[in-house]
């Protein structure tokens, strides 16, 4: 008996031992749905991986992702996030309006959004330190940056020239976004002027209405449309010799005059993380909304040169980069 | 079918191996188990304990200093915020009527404080003159009231003021500081707290430990998971938050406790006392005694390995110890049982065991070389006895034959001459040839009383009546008892039970006693010679008893007529009563002797009782 017991104990100890690093097993699939075009996003794509890779998720490896991309038509969205719950898939990343569409379309499979609009408002969540659903994810104060980045052309062209201001009409916060700018360019008393393209054609259309109205500057509103039309809205303000701040600093790294906001891809490698943790078993429910902290102000001085604009020393101090 | 039969022989050879016959293997197989068990047990526990103790010790330490050193660094964090926040209390950032160049100041000192997300600057009056912000519009001299605020009126030239934790939209961790200047105008920051993440989130606690902030009310502040701070969790119910709340800077005692996760970790804790918040680290408990577990391991094989030396060394006690025993008490049991004294046990080593088979074969030795001696000893005494016996009977005989032959020479003379008379008495002679009849019968009786006694039986046991025995000897020496003139007086039992023994030897016994009272009263002369003989059942034996009227027995030779060698007669060999005694012992009986009253011996012999009904 005692040498049962012995052995007993043993075993005990054996077992009571803990399995460390546990690695995950078997090929996870995620969907990541987009309502913007695959080319132009693929820097958000990549961060998505590495995001997924830190928590040791390795496409090809563990892991499968499933690209579903509207190519900027938010009515194609429904359908593909459909796709997506059929295959199934065990996570949906999803950014702003992409994730108002999966969420329509399922309250079980887990979201996680990188949104630029508040997701409160759009309802995606209860409240950010508690989703309290299927959904979590980034949030990017969007609608709070757009009024800096009014702020800053405020203080980089003359005082009574008007800004015109792009925003998407497609946005289910542009009402909200254009009364914000509204309301601080009174309070910075400027004039501003409110253009909604919707379409890629509307876009040419909108510089063309922008110089007739002698806008003298242009913010484009941080939107997908308007990330994925990154190299148009580019060359259309240097076509008009127009100064444009931008959400992305991409956007300066490929020409624009200068942006403000958080890192977009930063923000895609957060859902990234996220997205691998809901693999691993968290709940989005109690994962909170997560905001970015960091505001990176980007100047391209070439094109500042080619528009034959002064920035103001003050400004330049302050910036986070400047592009010589 | 072979293979199936070997192995189950092999399983049965295994299975004899888990046998507990007798007593001596479990008792060896508890005590080698218990002194392995034991020893082995006693230094894994020490070392087990030890280690655990001297490894729990080195991790508080190293824990202790991890959070002492990460709690400095916030420390410094903060600091440094105190600082920028301090230059702002200073010319040319302190005026009453800020202008956009005071704004752009003021907008650099967030471009060099990335925590800091909002800056302003209140007036002597608690008025707002300047705002900047990271996420909302900059703003001069918008003149809102914080006159009431703590921000306004605790802050002071000294020292700095700082809010409790807040949460901005339920979510993001932000603490409001606030310095005066010595124009009375305040510089306010909120800081965003996420960046202590930074600090927290890069000290490495072992593979799965973490170090976190808790603010004065419990709540979590810094946690490596970051979500855990978003959702605003209270940690004050957590035993080692309220520890330390408690112990107010004091390092406390709680070294072990459960964390957000319901992880069982070591805990240690420093606080970051400028801001009444506590840095813990923790490491899980199941990490951080990995290597005593494997040192339980270790001890644990070491445990087997050693009930398998213990299990092993039972092999070798059963080969080398406990079968010897057994063939030893089983040879034992066989020579018990044959009663064959030349069996010799085979036992060839040099051990206790061999030499304790030596031992037995020589006592084997002894023991039948004894048992030949007594027996040729017991042969020659019985000879010898014979043949003393038959000295005496010889006489006897003599006498007693010579007596009839006289009467008969005696009859045939007296028969002649009543024929030779001229005229034959026959009536006399038929009276004379009677008496010669009658004379030789009694001849040819004693004739064949000797010849039983004398009769070369072979000793052999059979159930024999001592009465008839009695009577048979006293016929024998009918003779002497005449020529001694003595008196018989015999009370025999009619109902006695016969005994289980060698008849030639019984007769031989009580022979024995007869002559030797007959001839002890020979020198009695004034009282009557009587020869009391009488038997008795007195189960389980029967008793014989032969009392004299002689003079009996010296009290001081009482003890030694039984000796061999020891007689009262002149002509005697000592021997009589030495055999009597040695038949009757050997028969399971007893002889012994007592003095009659008032003078006289008395012989007492006892016998046990045959069983019944044999022949």
């Amino acid at each position: 008996m005692k040498r049962r017991e012995f052995i007993v104990f043993l075993g005990g100890i054996a077992f009571a031992l803990p399995a460390l690093g546990q690695a995950p097993q078997g090929v996870a699939v995620v969907g990541f749905l987009h309502s913007g075009m695959a080319q132009v996003n693929a820097g958000i794509a990549e961060a998505f991986r590495q995001g997924l890779k830190e928590i040791g998720y390795v496409e090809n490896k563990n892991l499968r992702i499933e690209f579903r991309w509207a190519d900027d038509r938010n009515d194609r969205l429904p359908a593909l996030a459909a796709e997506l719950i059929r295959r199934p898939v065990a996570v949906i990343a999803a950014n702003s309006v992409s994730a108002v569409a999966a969420r329509a379309a399922t309250t079980t499979i887990p979201i996680v959004f990188q949104s630029g609009i508040d997701p409160v408002l759009s309802g995606l969540v209860a409240s950010l330190g508690h989703p309290g659903g299927n959904t979590t994810g980034v949030s990017f104060f969007a609608s709070t940056l757009e009024v800096k980045k009014l702020e800053l052309m405020h203080e980089i062209i003359p005082e009574a020239a008007v800004i015109a201001v792009l925003v998407n009409p497609n946005n289910p916060q542009a009402d909200i976004q254009v009364s914000d700018l509204q309301a601080a360019a009174d309070t910075l008393g400027r004039k501003i002027t409110i253009l909604k393209p919707g379409s890629e054609a509307d876009l040419d259309a909108a510089f063309a209405t922008l110089a007739q109205e002698g806008a003298k500057a242009v913010v484009v509103i941080g939107d997908p449309f308007f990330n994925s039309r990154r190299k148009q809205l580019i060359a259309l303000a240097a076509r008009h010799a127009i100064p444009a701040i931008y959400s992305n600093r991409e956007n300066v790294d490929e020409g624009g005059l200068i942006s403000y906001g958080a890192s977009l891809p930063e923000a895609y490698r957060e859902v990234g993380i996220y997205a691998g943790r809901i693999l691993k078993g968290a709940k989005p429910a109690d994962l909170p909304v997560l905001q970015p902290t960091k505001f990176e102000m980007v100047v391209n001085l070439r094109t500042a040169r080619a528009l034959n604009l002064a920035l103001p020393s003050a400004l330049l101090d302050r910036a986070d980069k400047v592009i010589e | 079918m072979i293979e199936r039969a070997k192995t189950s022989a092999l399983l049965s050879d295994l299975a004899s191996l888990f046998r507990f016959r007798g007593r001596v293997r479990p008792k060896f197989v508890l005590v080698i188990t218990t002194v392995v068990c034991v020893a082995l047990l006693s230094t894994a526990m020490f070392e087990v304990f030890f280690s655990y103790q001297d490894r729990k010790a080195a991790l508080i330490r190293i824990q202790h200093e991890q959070a002492a050193e990460a709690a400095s660094e916030i420390v410094e964090f903060m600091r440094n915020i105190e600082e920028q926040l301090s230059w702002t209390t200073h010319e040319p950032w302190t005026t009453t009527a800020p202008t956009r160049q005071n704004r752009d100041l003021w907008r650099m000192v967030l471009r060099q404080v990335p925590a800091i997300t909002d800056l302003a600057l209140l007036d002597a009056s608690g008025r707002e003159q300047l705002r900047v912000s990271r996420l909302s519009l900059d703003a001069i001299g918008s003149g809102a009231d914080f006159s009431k605020d703590p921000k306004f009126l605790e802050a002071e030239l000294s020292r700095p003021y700082r809010s409790p934790v807040y949460f901005r939209g339920g979510s993001e961790p932000y603490m409001t500081m606030s310095q005066r200047a010595r124009n009375g105008s305040v510089s306010v920051a909120e800081v965003n707290l996420k960046f202590i993440w930074d600090i927290v989130s890069q000290i490495k606690v072992g593979e799965h430990g973490q170090a976190y902030v808790v603010d004065g009310r419990g709540h979590l502040i810094a946690h490596p998971d970051i979500s855990l701070v978003l959702r605003n969790t209270d940690l004050s119910n957590f035993a080692q938050v309220e520890a330390a709340r408690t112990s107010s800077g004091e390092p406390a005692s709680t070294q072990l406790a459960e964390d957000v996760y319901g992880r069982k970790v070591l805990t240690a804790q420093a606080a970051i006392a400028p801001l009444n918040w506590t840095m813990f680290v923790e490491l899980p408990v199941d990490e951080a005694y990995a290597p005593v577990y494997s040192l339980i391991t270790r001890v644990g094989i070491l445990l087997l390995v050693g009930l398998l030396l213990a299990f092993i060394a039972d092999l070798f006690l059963v080969r080398w110890i406990v079968q010897p025993l057994e063939r030893l008490e089983k040879f034992a049991s066989t020579v018990r049982e044959t009663k064959d004294y030349t069996l010799r046990v085979h036992h060839n080593s040099d051990d206790e065991i061999g030499r304790l088979a030596v031992a037995f074969n020589e006592m084997l030795s002894e023991l039948s070389a004894a048992r030949e001696r007594e027996s040729s000893d017991q042969f020659e005494l019985a000879r010898v006895s014979r043949l003393t016996t038959m000295g005496a009977m010889t006489a006897s005989i003599a006498h007693e034959i010579n007596q009839p032959l006289a009467a008969i020479a005696a009859n045939a003379n007296a028969g002649l001459r009543w024929l030779s008379r001229s005229e034959p008495d026959i009536g006399e002679v038929h009276a004379a040839l009677k008496r010669i009849n009658n004379d030789a019968h009694r001849a040819s009786e004693v004739i064949q009383g000797i010849r039983a006694i004398f009769k070369k039986a072979p000793q052999h046991a059979a159930a024999v009546d001592l009465n008839e025995l009695v009577l048979e000897v006293l016929g024998l020496v009918h003779g002497e008892l005449i020529n001694y003139r003595v008196l018989v007086k015999s009370d025999l039992n009619q109902h006695l039970p016969r005994v289980r023994m060698d008849r030639v030897q019984l007769q031989q016994v009580i022979l024995n006693l007869i002559m030797n009272a007959v001839e002890a009263m020979g020198s009695v002369e004034d009282d009557p010679r009587v020869l009391a003989v009488t038997s008795r059942a007195q189960e389980p034996n029967v008793m014989l008893t032969v009392e004299d009227t002689g003079p009996g027995i010296d009290p001081m030779r009482k003890d030694r007529i039984f000796d061999a060698f020891f007689s009262t007669k002149s002509s005697g060999m000592g021997m009589g009563l030495f055999i009597c005694r040695s038949i009757v012992e050997a028969a399971g009986g007893r002889l012994w002797a007592t003095a009659a009253e008032p003078h006289g011996a008395i012989f007492h012999l006892t016998l046990p009782i045959g069983e019944a009904g044999d022949g």
